[in-house]
């Protein structure tokens, strides 16, 4: 099964154009959408999930037409939303009772059993009485990934779930989803790269509404391989290099000023070579403007240093 | 810091529009009741004749709009913090170094100042208003008639207003819960307007009104025009007690807002409480338990509906467990229980609990039910918007009809919730409060569920429809308030009269409990059908437009519900507006088709045309009614009356008579089978106007000489109409009137109709009618005819009904047998009549009792045969005192019956040997009391007595009327009620007239007039007044000397036809029998408006050395004169009035006229035993408006 997405485009009433022309060819397997915040992330995901309606173009998941068989999508739907609630005065487990019944599990035992496994996955076993109103960020976070896991998805949708996870939390849910994204269409959206290199094999960058990059992502990083060089620089000096190189993200470790540049030659200067990453790949296909700044201010894609390493080699890809 | 924060709050405050939008809203509410001169329309609260500036008018409209002002101190003073709450900016000003006083009280003094600043609208309303209307309307503005009310009503009411909003929205931080308050405010409003008549006690009535608003009537209950128009708002230690508490519970909930007020964001409140989660276990590894898998889900229909239901259940358990729910519906329980419970008739007399009496309070408690709906509704609508959870339920496989199904379950079981609730508040004050075990389950569930609760649902769909639709939450609160508005007014208010377009409204009904709903049934259900289907319909939209998207524009929702649309729904929305189109024609067919519809003003028109077009004729004579024979045929179960009959018409004049004319409607009466003179005639006109009719007769009828009109006709129900429902056609209580004094509608009258003229000054204005007084000054009244055509008949008449049924009319039954099933009754009178009949038909239980040769029969339901003896004993005494007082009574047999409350005001009234008692006015009156005012005695010995006052004596027509009939049966009354349950009950009686009469004055439009000079619908004179006056002229001087006057004039007169008697002569012959020194009496009573202020200042006693006491007692008595408008003049006094005194049980020790010559006097007497209390006119036999001060305890010298 495969979602297609054709030539979605979406203009909100404020004159916002959201989404500008997007396709995307989406398989079975975990698919990661990486953009900034305000790139249209959250609207194509609700496009697809059913809850807004886009000007022009065309989905289809299989057979079914998911702009107009609306009722046929749901019933293959898990769907995490970026923002969500909960009626506060549930326990966890009534509520993803109520869930389960309400996705259409009628038999009781059989939820039972379904709601116990979801509270177990989650980690919320030991919390399964408490009020949700008085869960944490993270634990809300579980719960509303336990319901998208309820019945008999074959799509789901998960806006950024890892937000509020710490990183066991969030290990524990890149473990269950790699297993979940086995047969199924997962797609993540995030603007943690992590996830996308720890995750999805497949991934898209969207900015300003627009697909700037789809592709396996261990090509787009091999693409890289070898033209990644990194500099421990002064703070005012990160300007001039701006101006020389092609300047990817600058960083603080250590009180110094870490840049790293994308060069296919070995730059001077005593700039040293690193391994490419996804976060590389990420700011690769960003027009410059959106580059992170020197501190982890709220529109940086903020990284944590566990990279994984991958080898070199592969052709660079402009889109 | 604290004047920082206040007028950056207060200068936030005057620029927003809210602030000069509210101006407006208080200018217009006043300036549109400033301009109403027409009291019948209540615009903010009633003006009548006063000045439209008078202190306690502006009073009561800072009062009055201090209550609608809840909505605006709701977002000037309740938003003020929790605004910053809800934009979360709250966490810049706790970080702010800013205090929490200054915080708290600067945003508190800013909101309150800007509520105040806005009332400068009322202000503005009074003077823009008064500079426009007559200047007669509007007296001088002066400083102190709007200070005071500013001062003591308008500042404590916002501050106790907004201290409880502000306390709530900051305390909880959720302006809901503000919201909530607003409603429950309003309804305590409306529970002090409607609710609290059971609070009889008016210190706890005053004291418990937060808004002192009842203190502005209680107080001023005496209160006249001048009264009104001069003196300033009452203000007395009650009223700053009052003031006090409620300013001190503001003071409270501020008090104990600061105390709790922290600077820290809920959440970290909650969660300090709480113990904090507790750290994952595990590190993250990597084994995972969950394996997707298949699972068995369900999509089946049923399935469906089982999920339905479980929303449902879960929003209802919501709802049931909240606070505001259970107190409003509490409160809404308590409150009609309170009123079924303190109902009583107009002499504070109990009601029997009937259930159908319980159902016509729980009716009212549709001002419950509806904010309820409003606020739930809102609330359930957005709830999961409000959490947030909407997405998840917006991408599960969910059908739109589930959404919207099971938010209009859930309201609608709320709402079976509140009836149940109220129901059992019912049956609980029936079979505990008053040990009552007549309770008609049937009747509760068919009004309650059947009527009632079918009507909340429809306002549970119009509310969840416009929430569905509006854009936000607010604005669905402001557009269904707009909505039950906008329904007020169009429908209640402006009298567009087409329940086909009033959306989910059966039209108004009258449930007797003689005759059930009766033909009100098929009414009701039909229109419960026409707007079900239409329900269906609107289900079906909102279904479909049901919110499931993050979209919020409408074309979105059209592109959704297009994608949704099904044949099915296809064939419901076109198979529902097939079948409510179809029944909407058979109503419409009903109503105006099979029955003729005339609305009111059409009616209004008719009888102004009917005047201007013929008014010429009343002046040509017209022959009189001498003789009438009636053969009339009730078929009750088919609703069909077939009547034949014919009158004796003579030429009373002394001139010809070339043409006569009949009147005959076609309102009621559906076939005309014959309408003909017995010599011939000719048709020559015949008008719209309640079918005038001209017959020219060949030969012009010779003064002196007879004409026989016949006439059969037929009224026969086709289909159903609430337009003209005819009522006088009931399965069970069939009554139609002949009368001179109103309208006919079944039967033809001779000449020019004045009943048909319209009476009300303001419609007379509007359809251009002189402005003529109606009835003649005293001293122009032409004796020598009556306009109404009035006049003494013989009759005889032959009634058939069905087999269950007594068919009755006036006279004496002279025959009676069964024919085909029917019976039949043959009534003749032996002795001239009055020309007023009655004809009735209904099954009745019959009680007879022969008294003095005279058979006196009771019919009456046999549900109802508590009062049957009571009314007996009435008869009897009546009969016995007119008949000795007068002339011996006219027929063979008196008659009493129970009809239906169907028709016409009032709750008895005589016909000739025959008086009808409405059900509701006294068959179910609850007597049992000690001190109950025994109104069955009363009322029927009144009505008896009108069989000689006006049935044997007409008077003429003229102003002053009432006192040749009404004063003269009130009196026969009160002097039954003496005789029999001696002078206690009379008192008690008194007192109850005398409160009436003094507080029903203001409301005069036309200016009091003295009694002699009362029109007949002043009923505060004619009746309240009356009884007084006549009491207190026997009391002077002596019931044989009133009773040997009223004797001369019947004899003088009795059966005249010409040459009526008019008050005067009855005042003629009152002033022959009083002695010269109690003339002054008669002046007092009758021909002007004059009060006491008889007040016992002081009084003490000392031993006497025989064993008896000497009380020396000081009073003050002064006496004055009233004008039209109740300004008072003082005037000399040389009047006899009681001087009593009491022993320790106040038992008489002494009763004595003193001759009172100054109006402060001293007075010693000497009594025989120790005196505890003494006084003058100590059983408040003259009208007084204070009356608690006329005795004073005696204290002992020595």
């Amino acid at each position: 099964m495969e979602l297609v997405i054709q030539g979605l485009s979406k203009t909100y009433s404020n004159g916002v154009r959201a989404l500008k022309n997007v396709s995307l060819n989406i398989p079975t397997g975990i698919f990661g959408l990486l953009g900034p915040n305000g790139a249209g992330k959250t609207t194509l995901m609700r496009i697809v999930a059913t809850l807004q309606e886009p000007d022009t173009g065309r989905i289809s998941l299989g057979e079914i037409d998911v702009l107009g068989q609306k009722q046929e999508v749901k019933r293959q739907l898990g769907y995490l939303p970026q923002e969500f609630g909960f009626y506060p005065k549930d326990t966890a487990y009534q509520l993803l009772d109520h869930f389960a019944l309400l996705k259409g599990i009628r038999d009781r035992r059989l939820r039972l059993k379904r709601v116990e496994e979801l509270l177990k996955t989650a980690n919320l076993w030991d919390e399964r009485k408490r009020k949700v109103g008085t869960f944490s960020g993270g634990m809300k976070q579980r719960l509303g990934i336990a319901q998208a896991l309820l019945g008999n998805p074959r799509l789901i949708i998960v806006d950024e779930p890892t937000a509020g996870l710490d990183p066991a939390e969030r290990k524990r849910f890149h473990n269950l989803f790699s297993e979940v994204g086995e047969n199924i269409i997962v797609i993540l959206s995030t603007h943690i790269v992590e996830d996308i290199s720890d995750l999805c094999p497949r991934a898209a960058i969207i900015n300003e509404g627009e697909i700037v990059f789809e592709e396996n992502t261990e090509k787009a990083i091999s693409a890289l391989q070898g033209r990644i060089w990194e500099k421990e620089v002064l703070k005012s000096e990160a300007s001039v290099y701006r101006g020389r190189y092609r300047l990817l993200s600058t960083r603080l470790l250590a009180g110094k000023t870490l840049i790293r540049i994308f060069s296919p030659q070995r730059p001077d200067d005593g700039f040293s070579p690193v391994p490419a990453t996804m976060e590389d790949v990420y700011f690769y296909h960003l027009p410059a403007g959106d580059m992170a700044g020197g501190n982890s201010s709220a529109d940086a894609p903020v990284t944590p240093s566990d990279r994984s390493l991958r080898g070199p080699g592969g052709d660079e890809r402009h889109v | 810091m604290f004047r920082d924060v206040f007028s950056h709050e207060l200068r936030r405050d005057l620029r927003g529009l809210s602030f000069f939008l509210f101006i407006g809203i208080l200018f217009v509410a006043t300036l549109a009741s400033v301009l109403n001169t027409d009291p019948n329309n209540v615009i903010v609260i009633p003006i009548g004749s006063e000045w439209h500036n008078a202190p306690l008018v502006i009073a009561r409209m800072f009062a009055f709009l201090s209550v609608v002002g809840i909505l605006f101190s709701l977002i000037l003073v309740g938003r003020s913090t929790a605004k910053d709450f809800d934009t979360g900016i709250f966490e810049f000003f706790f970080t702010a170094p800013i205090g929490k006083t200054a915080y708290l009280g600067g945003r508190l003094f800013a909101g309150l100042t800007a509520n105040l600043l806005i009332y400068v609208g009322v202000v503005l309303g009074f003077f823009v208003g008064c500079a426009a209307i007559d200047p007669k309307f509007s007296g001088p503005f002066t400083f102190s008639a709007f200070f005071w009310p500013i001062v003591v009503v308008l500042i404590p009411n916002l501050y106790l207003i907004g201290s409880l909003f502000f306390a709530l929205s900051t305390l909880t931080r959720k302006m809901a819960n503000a919201y909530l308050a607003g409603v429950a405010l309003f309804v305590v409003y409306g529970g002090i307007s409607i609710g609290f008549t059971f609070l009889k006690n008016h210190t706890l009535r005053v004291l418990a009104d937060p808004f002192g608003i009842s203190s502005l009537w209680v107080f001023t209950e005496t209160w006249t025009v001048s009264d009104i128009n001069l003196n300033p708002m009452p203000i007395n230690a009650l009223v700053v007690l009052n003031r006090l508490i409620w300013i001190g519970v503001g003071s409270g909930l501020l008090a104990w807002t600061w105390k709790k007020f922290r600077f820290v964001s809920l959440k970290e409140r909650k969660l300090r409480k709480s113990p904090s989660p507790r750290a994952p276990r595990d590190r993250g590894g990597v084994e995972s338990a969950f394996r997707l898998q298949e699972t068995v889900v369900d999509h089946s229909f049923i399935f469906r509906v089982r999920q339905c239901l479980h929303l449902v259940r879960r929003d209802f358990a919501r709802i049931i467990r909240n606070p505001g729910f259970l107190i409003l519906t509490a409160f809404a329980v308590l409150n009609v229980m309170a009123n079924f419970l303190g109902d009583s008739d107009a002499f504070g007399n109990r009601i029997y609990p009937l259930t159908s009496v319980f159902l016509q309070h729980a009716k009212l408690m549709w001002v419950y039910a509806i904010p309820l709906t409003i606020v739930f509704g809102g609330m359930l609508v957005w709830s999961e918007r409000d959490n947030r959870s909407h997405s998840f339920y917006n991408t599960y496989p969910l059908p739109g009809w589930m959404g919207f199904g099971s938010k209009l379950l859930t309201l609608i079981s709320m709402q079976t919730f509140y009836v149940v609730a109220l129901m059992a508040g019912g049956i609980f004050t029936q079979v505990v409060l008053r040990g009552w075990t007549g309770i008609e389950l049937g009747l509760y569930v068919k009004t309650l569920f059947g009527i009632n609760l079918i009507q909340y649902a429809h306002i549970a769909l119009v509310v969840l429809t416009i929430q569905n639709l509006a854009g936000n939450k607010t604005l669905g609160f402001f557009l269904c308030a707009g909505y039950f508005l906008a329904d007020l007014f169009i429908f209640q208010v402006g009298g567009f009269d087409v329940p086909l377009l009033r959306y989910g409204r059966v039209p108004d009904f009258i449930y007797s409990n003689l005759n059930g709903f009766g033909h009100f049934g098929r009414i009701i259900v039909w229109y419960t059908v026409y707007w079900l289907l239409f329900a269906g319909i609107l289900l079906v939209l909102n279904s479909l437009l049901w919110r499931r998207q993050e979209e919020t524009a409408l074309r979105f929702r059209l592109r959704v519900a297009r994608q949704n649309f099904r044949r099915i729904h296809a064939l419901a929305l076109v198979g529902l507006f097939l079948l409510w189109t179809s029944v909407g024609g058979y109503l419409f067919i009903n109503r105006y088709v099979l029955n003729p519809y005339v609305s009111k003003s059409g009616m209004d028109r008719m009888h102004a045309r009917y005047e201007k077009k013929y008014k010429s004729y009343q002046k040509l004579p017209q022959p009189e009614m001498r003789h009438v024979e009636l053969k009339v045929d009730f078929f009750p179960e088919e609703r069909n009356v077939f009547i034949e009959g014919s009158y004796l018409l003579k030429n009373a004049s002394d001139r010809p008579i070339p043409e006569i004319y009949v009147n005959l409607s076609d309102r009621k009466i559906t076939g005309v089978r014959r309408l003909e003179f017995d010599r011939p005639s000719k048709l020559t006109y015949r008008g719209e106007e309640f079918g005038f009719r001209v017959f020219a007769l060949e030969k012009p009828l010779a003064p002196g000489e007879t004409v026989r009109f016949g006439f059969s006709l037929e009224a026969l129900t086709r289909g159903f109409s609430d337009n003209n429902p005819r009522n006088e056609l009931a399965r069970n209580g069939c009554r139609l009137h002949m009368s001179a004094w109103e309208a006919n509608e079944y039967f033809p009258t001779i000449g020019y109709m004045r009943t048909y003229e319209l009476v009300s000054k303001q419609e007379r204005r509007k359809y251009g009618l002189p402005e003529t007084p109606l009835l003649p000054a005293l001293e122009e009244a032409d004796r020598s005819y009556n306009p109404m055509g009035v006049s003494f008949i013989t009759y005889e008449a032959v009634l058939s009904t069905c087999s269950s049924q007594t068919a009755i009319t006036n006279s004496d039954l002279v025959g009676q047998w069964t024919e085909g099933g029917r019976n039949f009754y043959h009534y003749r009178s032996q002795q001239p009549m009055e020309n007023e009949i009655v004809l009735l038909s209904g099954e009745y239980e019959v009680k007879k009792a022969g008294y003095k040769g005279k058979s006196l029969e009771v019919l009456y339901d046999r549900r109802h045969p508590w009062n049957v003896d009571r009314i007996l004993q009435g008869i009897r005494s009546s009969l016995d005192y007119c008949s000795e007082s007068f002339l011996p009574y006219p027929f063979q047999a008196v008659r009493v019956v129970e009809v239906c409350d169907y028709l016409g005001s009032g709750g008895a009234r005589a016909q000739p040997s025959l008086i009808i008692w409405k059900e509701s006015a006294g068959f179910i009156t609850d007597l049992r009391a000690e001190k109950a005012v025994d109104v069955l005695f009363v009322g029927t010995a009144h009505e008896l007595a009108h069989n000689w006052w006006p049935v044997i004596l007409v008077p003429a027509w003229t102003e002053g009327i009432g006192m040749m009939s009404e004063a003269i049966a009130q009196y026969v009354s009160v002097m039954c009620l003496e005789k029999e349950y001696g002078q206690g009950m009379t008192r008690r009686l008194l007192k109850e007239e005398m409160g009436r009469y003094l507080s029903r004055r203001k409301n005069e439009q036309e200016g009091e007039r003295p009694l002699l000079r009362s029109y007949p619908w002043q009923f505060y004179l004619t009746y309240e007044k009356s009884l007084i006056a006549m009491y207190a002229l026997q009391d002077a001087v002596g019931e044989e000397r009133v009773n040997a006057a009223l004797h001369k004039i019947m004899e003088e007169y009795a059966y005249i036809r010409n040459g009526f008697p008019s008050p005067l002569d009855l005042m003629q012959a009152l002033r022959e029998v009083t002695p010269a020194e109690l003339q002054y009496v008669l002046t007092d009573l009758f021909e002007t408006i004059t009060l006491h202020d008889n007040r016992a200042v002081s009084a003490s006693c000392e031993p006497l050395d025989s064993g008896k006491y000497k009380v020396n007692l000081k009073v003050s008595c002064r006496k004055f004169r009233s004008d039209a408008w109740g300004k008072e003049t003082e005037i000399p006094i040389r009047d006899y009035i009681s001087v009593g005194i009491l022993g320790e049980k106040g038992e008489e020790i002494y009763l004595k006229k003193h001759l009172i010559d100054r109006p402060e006097m001293g007075i010693e007497v000497v009594v025989e035993r120790l005196p505890h209390r003494a006084g003058i006119d100590p059983f408040l036999i003259l009208i007084d408006k204070n009356r608690d001060d006329n005795l004073v305890v005696v204290r002992r010298e020595r």
